[in-house]
């Protein structure tokens, strides 16, 4: 037996999760364990029939090297006692299904309680499918590429969803599951450009859009009794809309939040607070809004701190997709540097960015959070894949990888992803909607 | 006894001169031909290609997605969005002196359509007691057909040769345009609202490859294949005449303060002009291949000397003809492409004291470019509001780097 192998080290395991508890006491392990190893333990502690995988934490990061490698690593003996959190480990995401669109998919939103998806596509069309892949309903009355698309009610009877498009509008609609009757409730008129994302405030009072024209706008979800914004005849679009269907009324926003220098990429409301909301645009912010005084309350412009010469550098990225998590209270934010970013809102430093997620290779255009996991967030990119982030953890993981592509084909980018139950979706460039099961 | 290396003077890490762009990061992909031009909208969201597909296309940046195709049955030389923002129009130059003005369906509110429309098709209403007929028309002003109507064609503006450059004048109202086979009727200015065109040159001295507008004053950049001559526009004078001292210009830039100038030359050359420092230029970048070996001591202090002489050899510089050279507009940053495929970065750093002279480091050569007959990297341009730059080549597709 060779020295290492017979080094031991005294730990302790804790866990937070109640059901795996075992008794706190100090127990020496061989050093050249590693996750396995201990796993084994863990479980002989426990005396599981069914083992169950277990992950290892000390000091808040996750062991991916043996114990003896760890304390050599950080400079400690084998004298020391080590506290070892555990946690069940996630389950590989598994491949369900994918959806064929005719064109490629801009965004999804998942709606696991009455298993039905929403997706806005490049072909001007909104759709809503139920989990055997059959399309419910098709909505057809944008006249430029859908950009983002949200639930805003959903019941036995009917559906009720937003669509931001190009063509400047948001569309709020009603789907019937009983009559398959579809109508348009109302318009949201007066973004000056594309609107390229929609977010539902919790108390589903108010919905907010961000634009490429700089702007973001509140608007209440009550449905208009008449018109309200003048109708601006629209020519260039005129032979594509052949006679009018609905009689759908036009709704001007409650109010506009002003601030962002350039297009404004992404909007989220804070998930407990309504009137709490959150943007990142071309501007490298990301801002925090307070909705009723119609304030920017804090502009968080992405730093990097140079610790050498204690200088903040503006690291000139562009905010894309941002995501609050209800748990952690964190924001995520991707960009286009390739990288995931973690933000505390409340933080008043502006050294704000807690972590930088480095994986990607290309653009990081979307993020979600876990809807269960104060830890675990998803992420897509350019790059076509899709990686799964424990932030206890710095490298990602699981990689969902794109599909091969043809030798000398780009990779087919990743415009979105959406963490839903147990269920990961994703849609982009291959008109794919994918479905990954995440069960933790 | 000078160690010459103590004469040589420190330049800045290009890691302390962040931000520029380093990594390839979108392939703009439907083209089947050469790519010689494109031109990014003024919100930096649109970017407009013409190729020798016989096509011009239409692309969201931010996804590389092709909003719109025209089929505009010929070869497309240049392309340039109208710079004002409250217009949504681009001018392309088709063919044999075809020029034409499009307002694209695409990512215009119906407002924006409409004062386009109205600014763009006020110069079709008779004036009164006007005169038609001037002697001889440099260019014929046209109606599109009601087919090129509907693909948001405007105006249809035909010359007698090919239009090898078309630059607006910032507020977006005139445009000028540059057929070097025209003779005197070379470079033309157009006015977008009257339909009309004047010649500002009575006689042009040289074969005419660019010209610009000054960024704010009235004063007009026209580049033979050795000089660029500066003429005030009001004054209807020739200011200045810059020599490059290159054999042959193709392309030019003027710094968005005004004062600088840079041109890029067919024999692999770029010169920077600071016009507060005469006709001559303040920097020559050449390629040198003798530097990549080891150098003698008395050779790096002709090094130097040549440097003082105004003369910066970069061992790495383009070894192939240089096709455009480009500043970016709010950046301290410059680049030149290339038919050896590259793209070369430099941070260029105009100082308000008077007294300092503008500094000069390459950061960065950006390659991914093929060279298809001996033709590579044949158009770049900065993005009008980040660090990242476009380039398109011989090989059929245009890049983003960031
Ligand atoms: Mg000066």
């Amino acid at each position: 037996m060779s020295q290492e192998e017979v080094t031991q080290v005294q730990v302790r395991f804790v866990t937070q999760q109640r059901k795996y508890a075992v008794i706190d006491s100090a127990i020496l392990v061989p050093a050249r364990l590693k996750r396995y190893g201990l796993s084994e333990i863990v479980n002989h502690l426990l005396g599981s029939e069914n083992p169950v995988p277990f992950d290892f934490l000390i000091e808040g990061q996750f062991l991916r090297t043996s114990l003896s490698e760890y304390l050599e690593n950080a400079g400690l003996s084998t004298e020391n006692l080590i506290t070892i959190e555990y946690v069940e480990s996630m389950l590989p995401p598994t491949p369900m299904s994918s959806f064929q669109h005719d064109d490629w998919i801009s965004s999804v939103k998942g709606f696991s309680q009455h298993s039905l998806f929403l997706t806005g596509s490049y072909d001007n069309y909104v759709r809503i499918w139920n989990t055997s892949g059959e399309c419910v309903s098709t909505f057809r009355d944008h006249t430029a590429p859908v950009k983002d698309v949200a639930w805003l009610e959903v019941d036995e009877t009917q559906a009720t969803c937003l669509s931001a498009s190009q063509d400047q509008s948001v569309l709020a609609w009603q789907y019937s599951f009983s009559s398959d009757d579809q109508t348009v409730l109302y318009e949201c008129k007066g973004h000056k450009a594309s609107v390229e994302s929609v977010a539902v405030d919790p108390s589903k009072q108010h919905f907010a859009t961000a634009s490429w024209d700089s702007t973001i706008k509140i608007w209440t979800s009550s449905i208009p009794t008449e018109d309200e914004t003048d109708y601006v005849e629209d020519a260039r679009h005129k032979r594509r809309k052949t006679h009018k269907t609905d009689d759908r009324k036009s709704k001007s926003a409650a109010s506009t939040l002003e601030g962002h220098v350039g297009p404004v990429s992404s909007v989220v409301f804070d998930s407990q607070d309504a009137n709490a909301l959150y943007s990142g645009g071309w501007d490298h912010s990301v801002r925090i809004w307070d909705v009723e005084q119609r304030v920017n309350v804090s502009t968080k412009v992405m730093t990097n701190h140079d610790v050498n010469t204690n200088r903040i550098q503006n690291c000139e990225k562009v905010v894309y997709g941002i995501a609050h998590s209800p748990h952690s209270k964190l924001l995520a934010s991707g960009h286009a540097d390739k990288t995931v970013r973690l933000w505390d809102p409340r933080a008043d430093d502006v050294t704000v960015v807690k972590l930088t997620l480095i994986s990607h290779t290309l653009w990081v255009p979307t993020v979600s959070w876990s809807p269960t996991s104060a830890y675990m967030l998803v992420s897509g990119s350019y790059d076509g894949t899709c990686k799964l982030w424990d932030i206890r953890s710095k490298a990602p993981v699981y990689t969902i990888a794109a599909p091969l592509v043809a030798k000398g084909e780009a990779t087919k980018k990743v415009f979105t992803v959406d963490w839903e139950g147990e269920r990961i979706l994703s849609g982009g460039e291959d008109c794919q909607l994918r479905i990954h099961s995440a069960k933790m | 006894n000078i160690d010459p290396e103590s004469l040589i003077p420190k330049l800045p890490s290009p890691k302390d001169l962040q931000p520029f762009p380093s990594t390839l990061s979108l392939t703009f992909i439907g083209h089947t031909n050469r790519i010689r031009c494109f031109s990014i909208d003024p919100t930096g969201l649109y970017l407009l290609s013409g190729s020798d597909d016989n096509t011009l296309r239409m692309w969201e940046i931010t996804t590389g997605r092709c909003l719109h195709t025209w089929n505009v049955d010929d070869i497309v030389h240049f392309v340039a969005w109208n710079p004002n923002r409250d217009l949504w129009c681009f001018a392309a130059s088709v063919g044999h002196g075809r020029v034409v003005v499009i307002s694209p369906p695409e990512a215009c509110s119906p407002e924006l359509a409409a004062v386009t429309d109205v600014y763009l098709r006020a110069g079709f209403a008779p004036i009164k007691g006007s005169v038609d007929g001037e002697k001889d028309k440099a260019v014929k002003w046209a109606k599109p057909t009601e087919q090129e109507e509907e693909d948001g064609y405007r105006l249809v503006i035909q010359h007698s040769q090919s239009v090898k450059q078309i630059t607006w004048h910032r507020k977006g109202d005139y445009f000028a345009t540059v057929a070097p086979d025209a003779q005197n009727l070379a470079v033309l200015i157009h006015q977008t609202t009257k339909h009309q065109t004047q010649s500002p040159f009575k006689k042009l001295k040289g074969l005419v490859q660019r010209a610009l507008f000054h960024p704010i004053k009235p004063i007009f950049f026209v580049a033979t294949q050795r000089y660029v001559r500066v003429y005030n526009l009001m004054k209807q004078e020739l200011v200045k005449t810059l020599q490059t001292g290159v054999k042959w210009v193709s392309s030019l830039d003027i710094h968005p303060g005004g004062d600088n100038v840079i041109i890029g030359s067919y024999d692999k050359r770029l010169c920077w002009f600071d016009m507060d420092l005469g006709v001559k230029p303040y920097r020559t970048l050449r390629y040198a291949i003798y530097l990549s070996v080891h150098i003698p001591n008395p050779m790096r202090l002709w090094i130097h000397i040549r440097i003082y002489l105004c003369h910066t050899y970069i061992p790495s510089y383009h070894s192939q003809a240089i096709r455009q050279v480009s500043f970016h507009r709010r950046y301290p940053l410059f680049a030149s492409c290339s038919d050896d495929g590259s793209l070369q970065i430099f941070h260029g750093m105009v100082y308000s004291d008077l007294l300092q002279n503008p500094l000069i480091v390459p950061v960065k050569i950006l390659r991914g470019h093929e060279v298809v007959n001996s033709l590579g990297v044949l158009h770049c341009e900065f993005h009008p509001t980040q660090p990242w730059i476009f380039s398109s080549g011989a090989d059929g597709s245009i890049k983003l780097w960031t």
